[in-house]
């Protein structure tokens, strides 16, 4: 699967541990480009892990969609004077409302 | 020793089930479950495979749907307490375990359910389809049926039991503790609702293991609350499957036993493993007919059924002749009553109990002429 380099990377945290290795599975079956890492502190201070990718959002929710794969939110991470940001441009609550 | 007490626990198991149990109870301590990060070993990495690999045996679209447990007993007190209401009815049969009656004669007490126990035919010792489908009520809410009897060893037309459930819209539960592992399962051309699946069983797991399919988790409340290592600020039990119905920490090498199990399955074939099973039973019944005094419970065929037959000695006590073969001649079979008194009280056995035989995939056919043998002597 293509991806935009230009994409700003994204952030995605899952609603379970099963959620999160399935989408793990999913990225790596179909070549896409990720990595693993701690959900960051400015965002939840649970436990787990999420996952960084430069995949475009509605690729990414369509995948997800596809796969039953249950999202908790997807932050874009930018970087300003050395300081990440991230801003919430999904989540499962959303969908709900 | 000649085990035939496979329809109790299966034993031996594969041995790549005790490697597989092994290698990872010894290796989990330096990888830790939850970081999702430690690569090909991880434990949450290795529990998602199995679950997927499980899911697929009994034809499960989503695998998150598919919650690990201790085994049958606990996904059948799940799903009765857990799905009815006061005043609901529910249909069963007289050839159920207790794991499935005592619940249910606890909420007739506490939650005034009432429940009708469908009887079975003596001569195909499968239940009653017709009695089944007219016991249907307005306020029948679920019908749960053992996929075979666990001590005739008959097994019930699933699809058949989940076509009447679906069409007046009742849930359905299944009690697979004979079956998973030696006959197909498919939940959506069975219209199972709820698959209770033990693990010790034919699926060749370690005790203490065992899985539940629920269809829609929004019919049922979770038997138990607790830890899922997601969501943790929360005091609320995500409704997230499979954490909803997970709480605590799961039986990981049990889990990992299980999986090699039904590797072991898929890799000898499930029709494979059930004619070498009713070779065995076949064996054992003919042997068992030409004896004086014996008495054969059910049916004494070898279709449609899963490696279990039950026979008395004239008027003998069951559990005394079970305890003389245990301790005189090394046979581990089962005798007395078998966790499902309304069968023993519709066949008169609630005073003599029966002794059930069940060989496995492991036993031979020499263990069976011995075992006859060794009767014969008896008589």
């Amino acid at each position: 699967m293509e991806i935009n380099n230009e994409e700003k990377e994204k952030l995605i945290l899952f609603q379970s541990t099963h959620h999160s290795i399935k989408a793990k599975n999913i990225f790596s079956k179909h070549k896409i480009e990720f990595r693993m890492q701690a959900v960051p502190p400015v965002i939840s201070s649970d436990c787990g892990s999420a996952i960084m990718t430069k995949m475009e959002l509605d690729a990414l929710k369509a995948l997800f969609d596809k796969n039953n794969i249950l999202v908790e939110a997807i932050y874009s991470l930018s970087s300003q004077s050395e300081k990440k940001e991230y801003k919430k441009i999904y989540s499962s609550d959303w969908e709900v409302e | 020793m000649i085990y035939f007490n496979n329809a109790a626990t299966s034993w031996p198991k594969p041995d790549i089930v005790y490697q597989a149990a092994d290698e990872f109870f010894r290796s989990s301590g330096i990888n830790p479950g939850r970081s999702g990060t430690s690569g090909e070993q991880d434990a949450a990495q290795i529990i998602f495979e199995t679950r997927e690999k499980i899911a697929d045996f009994f034809s499960i679209s989503n695998s998150a749907q598919l919650v690990f447990n201790s085994g049958s007993t606990e996904s059948l007190n799940t799903v009765i307490k857990g799905v009815l209401e006061k005043g609901d009815h529910v249909i069963t049969s007289k050839l159920e375990h207790n794991s499935v009656l005592r619940p249910l004669e606890r909420l007739k007490t506490e939650k005034e359910i009432t429940v009708d126990y469908i009887e079975f035919n003596p001569k195909t010792a499968e239940i009653e389809y017709q009695s089944l489908k007219n016991a249907v009520k307005n306020n029948t809410k679920l019908i749960i049926i053992s996929h075979a009897s666990n001590v005739l060893g008959t097994v019930n037309n699933l699809q058949r039991i989940g076509e009447i459930a679906a069409a007046e819209d009742i849930l359905f539960l299944v009690d697979a503790a004979q079956t998973a592992g030696v006959i197909p399962i498919d939940v959506d051309k069975m219209k199972i609702d709820f698959l209770a699946v033990p693990g010790h069983k034919s699926l060749f797991g370690p005790p203490g293991i065992g899985a539940l399919y629920v269809r829609d988790h929004e019919l049922i409340r979770p038997l138990k609350e607790g830890g899922t290592g997601t969501n943790s600020l929360s005091v609320q039990q995500p409704k997230i499957m499979p954490d909803y119905l997970e709480a605590g920490t799961l039986n990981t090498p049990g889990i990992i036993g299980l999986g090699a199990g039904i590797e072991f399955i898929q890799t000898e074939g499930l029709k494979l493993i059930h004619q070498q099973e009713m070779r065995l039973l076949k064996k054992l019944i003919n042997g068992l007919k030409i004896l004086p005094e014996i008495k054969i419970y059910g049916k004494k065929d070898i279709d449609n059924r899963t490696a279990v037959t039950a026979f008395n000695l004239a008027a003998l006590s069951s559990n005394q002749l079970a305890f003389k073969l245990q301790h005189e001649y090394n046979i581990q079979l089962r005798g007395g009553l078998h966790c499902a008194p309304l069968l023993h009280k519709f066949l008169g056995t609630d005073n003599q109990g029966m002794l059930r035989l069940s060989p496995g995939y492991f036993n031979t056919e020499a263990e069976v002429d011995e075992f006859l043998n060794i009767l014969e002597t008896i008589i």
